[in-house]
């Protein structure tokens, strides 16, 4: 009766939390040291969805779960982005009735990639959702191939795969597995060559030879074929068109879908979450309404006054270019005058020196573009000097090492502030901003 | 002083691609055009050939397992052709799992065998920060990230490219010493932008690469970013 016991202590630990707002996956945590055989017992009665991938797992599976909703669908699904072991645990625990038995029409579970083979281990979901793979965090996760390797072991035979027809790497995952992939058509924002430096399927994921792309969408996310091997894009069984970035408008078949967030990358999630809510049994129809109804979480996306001057903060993950890709994009996309402050510390959860991936992010792209950069944290410096071999003036680049000084550094410059960094230090940028 | 054209020959910038590589050679291209010279950097990629003639410096960086793997495969048809370099006095700069290239096997792959050691992928993901001394300079404090999955059968050579401060002694490097020099050979764990982390050893570089055209320049801002993370480890004695 272990289960029981790990069901009611969960439940109890997840209401009291409901409470004191503490981490949502510490119920799961204590569930599975009371049961850890804990996920062979859960009873669904509905479909279970895994979203994974790099980058837009979590506005991804939001999406899924709106869609349902909206479409009267029950839903279980970890919303907050509690993505590892405990978080999942506490989703299906909290969902569970004692018996084990999980009502819910669907469980949507947004699944992190790295530890993705030992959540599915006891159980598994019968269909994935992958939104891409980039490097990403390599001092904590390896390269991409590891991250693979860790998917495949997470990826049982039965398990229907929804993947990402543009991107080479996630779209050849367990090739024995049944699939269905999205794409989305090329844009006004495609270009011929890479803007980014982060690429990483510059050589074919298959036979290592050039890889040739006819657009890239960003990164490497593009039309792609090997001349060696003849791996190329796979054809979409969901296709998405007449793709209008600037206004937010795109076509799915004959509905037309439209978005707030006015980003390739962004439409790519919409694609992703529409497809697979379509492979869930949703009309085309009905799903690219409800996504036309989506507001992103605040949390990855904020407008705020900082005195009399406007501030955005954009979230961007550390050791993470892609995300960091991103959100200069968006900083091109802001009007008038800008300064970008990004928070550069030791690597995470480690504490290593290392400041290598700031290589891989394309802050060439922002030279040109915003007055000043304001660099922060202990390895500021590392920054400036990254930024100074983009080609930055010596007088577009302000540092200041101590996040507690950093008031009257940002004082001098002008226009928008753009606070371009990992949600914890942006908090305690925004706080001495703000003070 | 004279303008001259320097030619540098990027291995498998595509292959080899883990991360940061690029900041190497943005760093030793700004250096050099803004000494008044060219550069031009040449690539070679899987269908390309390994040409060596009129390279000054070859640079190649680390790269996941089965692309290492496809590299090997790769250069081995070359191996002549590179050992005639390297014995001539050409430069090279290989940082972290490059180096397996240069000995004589990886992973049942030979290679170009410019030395005797073979190499051994774990799979286990092994990270440290290395503070060390520059051979040869007692004085010169470098800073370097090794994230590395693989050893070489001989890791301690009788001629290191760094000698390890006690503040970043590891398992990783038992003799205390790290990377490889023959020639003008260097072979380094430490990966990524190792040259823009550590400007006297970019300086050594560009003195090697440029002889007598090499010309001073102004390098403070990397030497700050570097004092403030030396500092970190050293500010303990
Ligand atoms: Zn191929």
């Amino acid at each position: 009766m272990r289960f029981a016991l790990a069901l009611i202590v969960g439940k109890c630990i997840a209401v009291l939390g409901a409470f004191t707002n503490r981490a949502t996956n510490i119920p799961g945590e204590i569930a599975l040291k009371i049961c850890p055989d804990l996920f062979k017992k859960f009873k669904f009665k509905g479909k279970v969805l895994a979203v994974t991938g790099s980058n837009g797992k979590t506005s991804t599976s939001n999406m899924v779960a709106h869609i349902l909703r909206q479409n009267g669908k029950t839903v279980a699904h970890n919303a907050k982005g509690s993505n590892l072991l405990g978080g999942i645990a506490t989703t299906l625990l909290t969902h569970s009735s004692l018996s084990g038995n999980i009502p819910q029409d669907y469980v949507v579970l947004e699944v992190d990639e790295r530890f993705s083979r030992l959540i599915f281990k006891d159980f598994s979901p019968d269909y994935m959702l992958v939104t891409n793979l980039f490097r990403d965090q390599l001092t904590r996760n390896g390269n991409v191939d590891v991250i693979i390797e860790k998917l495949h072991e997470a990826i049982k035979p039965s398990v229907k795969l929804i993947l990402n027809a543009s991107d080479p790497i996630s779209a050849m995952l367990a090739p024995e597995n049944e699939r269905v992939y999205y794409n989305i058509e090329r844009t006004s924002h495609s270009t011929e060559k890479s803007i980014n430096i982060t690429h990483d399927a510059k050589v074919c994921p298959k036979c290592y030879h050039k890889m040739n792309y006819e657009y890239f969408h960003y990164n490497h996310i593009g039309q792609f074929e090997c001349s060696y091997c003849g791996y190329k894009t796979p054809e979409a069984k969901y296709m998405f068109t007449n793709v209008d970035v600037e206004n937010g408008d795109f076509m799915f078949g004959e509905f037309k879908i439209h978005t707030e967030y006015k980003s390739v990358f962004n439409i790519f999630n919409i694609a992703g979450a529409v497809s697979a809510c379509c492979e869930l049994g949703i009309k085309p129809v009905d799903a690219a309404q409800a996504a036309s109804k989506f507001k992103l979480m605040k949390e990855r996306y904020d407008e705020m006054e900082i005195g009399s001057r406007k501030a955005i903060m954009i979230l961007s993950k550390n050791q993470n270019p892609v995300s960091f890709d991103q959100s200069i994009s968006h900083v091109l996309d802001i009007e008038g005058d800008k300064t970008v402050v990004v928070y550069v510390g030791n690597i995470n959860h480690t504490h290593n020196r290392d400041t290598t991936w700031l290589y891989d992010i394309s802050f060439e792209r922002l030279r040109d573009d915003v007055s000043s950069v304001v660099c922060i944290g202990p390895r500021a410096y590392d920054l400036a000097v990254r930024l100074s071999l983009a080609g930055f003036k010596s007088e577009q680049i302000e540092i200041e090492r101590d996040i507690n000084k950093i008031k009257p550094v940002v004082a001098k410059t002008k226009g928008t502030i753009c606070i371009m960094t990992e949600l914890y230090d942006a908090k305690s940028v925004l706080e001495v901003l703000t003070r | 002083m004279s303008n001259r054209t320097v030619n540098i020959l990027w291995l498998y910038d595509e292959l080899l691609d883990l991360y940061g590589d690029s900041g190497n050679i943005m760093l030793l291209r700004r250096r050099i055009e803004d000494m008044g010279h060219t550069c031009n950097v040449k690539t070679v990629g899987l269908d390309d050939e390994i040409d060596l003639t009129g390279i000054d410096m070859v640079y190649v960086g680390p790269g996941k397992h089965k692309n290492l793997k496809a590299a090997a495969e790769h250069i081995v048809k070359y191996k002549d052709k590179i050992k005639k370099y390297i014995e001539d006095g050409g430069i090279v700069l290989a940082t972290g799992s490059s180096q397996v290239l240069f000995g004589k096997e990886y992973d049942g792959m030979e290679c170009a065998g410019i030395f005797d050691y073979s190499a051994v992928e774990t799979g286990q993901v092994n990270t440290a920060d290395i503070v060390a001394y520059m051979a040869d300079e007692p004085k010169t404090l470098c800073y370097g990230f090794v994230n590395r999955t693989c050893y070489l059968t001989d890791e301690s050579s009788d001629t290191p490219v760094f000698n390890i401060h006690e503040s970043t002694y590891t398992d990783n490097f038992k003799t205390n010493t790290e990377g490889r020099i023959h020639n003008n050979y260097y072979g380094t764990w430490m990966l990524g932008p190792v040259l823009v982390k550590n400007p006297d050893f970019a300086k050594m570089m560009l003195q090697k690469l440029l002889g007598d055209d090499f010309c001073e320049y102004d390098d403070t801002l990397e030497r700050k970013a570097l004092k403030f993370t030396v500092e970190e480890f050293i500010e303990k004695e």
